[in-house]
């Protein structure tokens, strides 16, 4: 296990299950925050170019003009604030048994997404880069394919840094069994007409 | 006596500025004690650089309330 494949933090109150070791937990790529942070700067600049036509060739107050000026930059920095939050704490963290997404929004949502692995089958991860950002920064999805009885179900870790070795990592440790050698495939029978047919 | 126009609206947008600034400060300061109360409780730190900007927005909205308050006291027509 590399330390690099493990954020700074301390992850102990994720560890839930018996004998559960940490393999990996990982944010999203840094990156994603640039598109964001540009988006806000320039609503502010226009904005602030609406407050100089209104305030200085329509009211003719440069005082409002000045106090609208430090109220948008203000709020800008809010925004952007709110921005690195929301990116902070989401949080994809796999474990010996169980792969977890845990995002958290202040004031407006938190989700916790779980999936036990010793209780499905992962079949397939797929690492998908898309553009040229994404090939130059080494931007990508990771997509983990489970088995369930009733349907395929899969995982998606977003705009992962370093997606491709973090996908072999996975690979070797999910796919591979060299996480939980003794563990036995589970074999899932579809619709049994008859109980006595096992 | 006769009130001017933009007298009124500069009146309104003053009213909505303090307003807003309120909004910025408040929001802030919830956003980050809850911010915070997960961070103890996952147990991840705030970075330095996200508390730094917190205290900017801030104390900038609190400068901006403050000449707000300044504009509206003493330089009327603003």
């Amino acid at each position: 296990m590399e330390r690099s494949m493990i954020v700074q933090g301390n992850w102990k109150t994720f560890l839930t299950l018996r004998g559960e070791q940490l393999l990996l937990v990982q944010r999203k790529h840094v990156y994603i925050l640039i598109a964001p942070i540009v988006m806000t700067f320039l609503l502010t600049v226009f904005f602030g170019g609406v407050s100089y036509i209104l305030f200085i060739h329509f009211l003719f107050s440069i005082s409002l003009f000045l106090v609208s000026l430090l109220l948008l930059t203000s709020f800008m920095l809010s925004i952007i604030a709110k921005v690195i939050i929301d990116w902070y704490f989401h949080l994809y963290i796999v474990t010996t048994r169980k792969i977890l997404e845990v995002s958290y929004t202040p004031f407006s949502s938190l989700s916790r997404n779980d999936i036990l692995l010793d209780r499905v089958n992962c079949t397939e991860i797929d690492v998908q880069r898309h553009g040229i950002l994404g090939e130059l920064m080494d931007i990508g999805d990771i997509v983990i394919t489970f088995d369930r009885p009733t349907h395929r179900e899969e995982f998606v870790l977003r705009d992962i840094e370093a997606c491709n070795k973090i996908g072999i990592f996975l690979t070797q440790t999910l796919l591979d069994r060299g996480v939980f050698p003794n563990n036995v495939q589970t074999i899932w029978m579809r619709s049994p007409r008859q109980v006595s047919a096992y | 006596m006769h009130i001017d126009t933009t007298v009124i609206i500069k009146a309104a947008l003053l009213f909505l500025f303090l307003l807003a600034t309120t909004f910025i400060i408040l929001f802030n300061l919830l956003y980050h004690s809850r911010a915070l109360r997960a961070t103890t409780s996952i147990g991840l730190h705030i970075p330095k650089q996200l508390n730094f900007l917190k205290y900017v927005s801030i104390y900038l909205a609190l400068f901006t309330g403050l000449m707000l308050l300044v504009l509206f006291l003493f330089n009327y027509p603003w």
